[in-house]
């Protein structure tokens, strides 16, 4: 075992760190609810970093750990599809990539800027191209870009068969933990920060110990739920230990979206604070592959069948 | 990042697998209803340990000098999921293995090693730990415990209380303060159970039979030598102790043992098709291997020789979590289960699950060390 950042990777997270420095130098903050930040998107593909999955020095928990370091930033962009997924099962789908998962008339998260759309049934697993005429946005109610597809069934025509369903829906799975958690840990960042400079009663809010203890339960869910991905990134990993992270992430958001917003107070109830970019992404992702209760019950009947 | 076992680590599990279906008897899990510091479980653990230490799985990661085969770290604590795995077989002895052992090696004069090493190491030796005290039980630093110098001995004053195994202990790793306040001026003695002016009382608990007890010196003459490193100093061999203590306790191999073990029964009663029951018994797996996860970042940083540091707060807290998950749905969906003997471990899982929380350093203890250095909040 060797549960740490190695060099390689640490070389990796430095290129994405300076990406994302870029990004958050140009983040304007107050528009509205959803957003997508094109350059960082395009930054991220020409940096090379999204392909880490296919690379044997790399593999999977290293696509799942960019997903996190890249989440964790308030600017947004189409990354966990992209590098946990696309390497695998379609390398040769442009991107950014979509994730459809249920009904083909449903709102997608990230479609209106997709070129790409990976869907996932019962059925199989397919991918298809689209382009803007194919699609009809969605009022955000996420901080995600959303739409739907205008006439579903032409697209599915076109869709071209991926050869391993089974393996693209547990990448697919693994993709949302991580982005759960790099979410999530970004949002601890930012009330981390605030709590530390805002004083009240003469004294900084992170003194006060009820705010204390429940950070710090935040940070011991996120901790374990990000390892948890890694893990499942991980050569040897199995089905279950993609469902535990998925069910691990997707359990942990309600409490700790409302502790992020509590702590923040009024100010993290506008827009003009990038919180809203961490917790409704949260909000929308924990109901991913049918939410936290279906993950647990997956888990449950992996395990003991 | 690399989540695999090496050959030799795996090796090493299967090794202590097949030592436990030799040796460990039919009755273990009967003995085990009676609790960790039950009176037979203790004699039990003398039988056993003995085995171990044969077998060389009693202290495998100590030196070759000390009766050890120089195991790694992860070697040490794959030893301990598996011991958890079955409900801890080793009873008491598991703290004089994991830290009294080492503490002693450490900091321990050529004498004292020579006296309680050897005994150790052969399985035969049952300890307690004489830390809490009526008034200082998370404050530890608050002790109040007096040790008077007299000629070459130590005049001890005082009392101690939830202290483990007390009733069968033939040594206990007793904390009395010779001078000074909070963290100075404490020392550590290495004394007989027996030695004259100690009184020990059992205290009625829910953590099952004879695990918690009152202890009470009046008098004790100790000598000097019995001093473990020098006189006022221990704070910095408690951390150390402590340190060593945090590791030892996989507590979510024994949760995910008994989680099993009710899926199985809730199987075989026909309640499994519930929904909402394969969601709870989801959510608790999931608990346990979170906890488990954590605990892995912690033990590997320790097998790369890095200074202990928050991380052991945040995985005992998800430790907590586990054991609270596990124990709560054995409670909701199989109650008729802790009133009848089909699953032998679950009483003793519930009785060190309602402790998880709260012994070796509370809950949110482990809270405010991860607040202050995990997420270097400011501090009040
Ligand atoms: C099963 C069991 C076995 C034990 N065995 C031993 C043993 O062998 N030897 C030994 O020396 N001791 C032993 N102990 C004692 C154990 O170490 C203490 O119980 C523990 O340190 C907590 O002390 P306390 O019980 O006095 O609780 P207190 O210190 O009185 O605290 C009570 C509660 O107050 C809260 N609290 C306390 N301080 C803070 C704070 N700073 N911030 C926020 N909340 C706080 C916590 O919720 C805590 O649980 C054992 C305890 C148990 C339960």
């Amino acid at each position: 075992m060797f549960l740490d950042i190695s060099d390689d990777q640490d070389a990796l997270l430095t290129t994405v760190s300076a990406v994302l420095a870029r990004a958050r130098s140009r983040l304007v903050l107050g528009g509205g609810k959803a957003s997508f930040d094109l350059e960082l998107d395009g930054d991220l593909e020409k940096g090379g970093v999204l392909d880490a999955a296919s690379y044997p020095e790399f593999g999977v928990s290293t696509a799942a750990l960019v997903v996190h370091e890249v989440c964790r930033s308030a600017s947004i962009a189409e990354v966990a599809a992209s590098a946990v997924i696309r390497p695998l099962i379609c390398p040769e789908a442009p991107r950014p990539l979509a994730v459809l998962t249920g009904d083909p008339t449903q709102a997608i998260r990230f479609l209106p800027v997709a070129r790409a759309v990976l869907v996932l049934s019962e059925a199989g697993a397919s991918w298809f191209p689209v382009t803007a005429d194919d699609v009809e946005m969605v009022e955000a109610y996420f901080a995600y870009p959303v739409g739907r597809l205008r006439d579903p069934d032409r697209c599915l025509s076109r869709a071209l068969t991926v050869t391993d369903p089974g393996l693209a829906r547990r990448l697919a799975q693994l993709a949302v933990a991580a982005e759960i958690t790099g979410v999530l840990q970004g949002g601890l960042d930012s009330v981390t920060a605030h709590v530390t400079d805002r004083r009240q009663f003469g004294r900084p809010l992170g003194t006060f110990q009820s705010v204390q203890h429940r950070l710090a339960a935040c940070a011991s869910k996120i901790a374990a739920a990000k390892w948890l991905a890694f893990k499942a990134g991980g050569a040897g990993a199995t089905h279950t230990d993609v469902v535990t992270a998925l069910a691990s992430a997707q359990t942990i958001v309600d409490a700790i979206v409302y502790d992020l917003h509590q702590f923040l107070g009024a100010m993290g109830l506008t827009l003009e604070h990038p919180l809203y970019r961490w917790t409704y992404r949260a909000k929308l992702l924990k109901s991913e592959f049918g939410g936290a209760s279906r993950s647990h019950r997956e888990l449950a009947e992996l395990t003991w069948p | 990042m690399n989540f695999e076992w090496t050959t030799r680590e795996q090796a090493f599990r299967d090794e202590i697998r097949s030592f436990l279906a030799r040796e460990l008897p039919p009755d273990w899990e009967t003995i085990a209803r009676h609790g960790p510091g039950s009176k037979q479980q203790t004699e039990f653990s003398r039988i056993f340990c003995a085995k171990l230490a044969e077998a060389g799985l009693l202290v495998p990661h100590w030196p070759k000098e000390q009766g050890g085969r120089g195991s790694s770290v992860w070697e040490h604590f794959i030893l301990g999921e598996e011991m958890w795995a079955v409900g801890e077989p080793r009873g008491p002895q598991y703290m004089n293995v994991n830290w009294i052992g080492p503490t002693i090696l450490r900091f321990g004069t050529d004498e004292q090693k020579a006296r309680y090493i050897p005994e150790i190491a052969a399985g035969n030796a049952v300890w307690c730990q004489g830390f809490s005290e009526p008034s200082a039980g998370s404050d530890l630093a608050s002790l109040r415990t007096r040790a008077d110098r007299d000629g070459d001995d130590f005049i001890i004053s005082g009392s101690k209380v939830w202290t483990s195994y007390a009733g069968l202990a033939q040594h206990c790793f007793l904390l009395a303060r010779t001078s000074g306040n909070r963290k100075e001026g404490i020392c550590i003695f290495l004394i007989s159970m027996q030695t004259p002016g100690i009184n020990v009382r059992p205290i009625p608990a829910l953590v099952g039979n004879g695990d918690l007890h009152e202890v009470f010196f009046q008098d004790v003459r100790v000598p000097a030598s019995h001093m473990l490193g020098e006189e006022g100093k221990a704070w910095s061999l408690i951390t150390y102790a402590l340190a060593n203590e945090r590791i030892g306790l996989p507590r979510y191999q024994l949760s995910t043992r008994v989680l099993g073990e009710v899926v199985g029964q809730l199987k075989a009663n026909g309640s499994w098709s519930d929904d909402v029951i394969k969601f709870r018994a989801g959510q608790a797996l999931a608990a346990c291997e979170a906890a488990r996860m954590l605990v892995y970042r912690v033990v590997d940083q320790r097998s790369r020789g890095l200074p202990p540091n928050a991380e052991s707060s945040l995985a005992r807290v998800a430790i907590v979590e586990a054991d609270h998950a596990v124990a709560n749905f054995a409670l909701d969906f199989l109650p008729e289960a802790f009133s009848s003997h089909v699953l032998p471990l679950l009483k003793p899982h519930h009785e060190r699950a309602i402790a998880a929380g709260i012994a070796s350093g509370a809950a949110e203890i482990q809270l405010g060390i991860v607040a202050s250095d995990y997420l270097n909040l400011p501090r009040s």
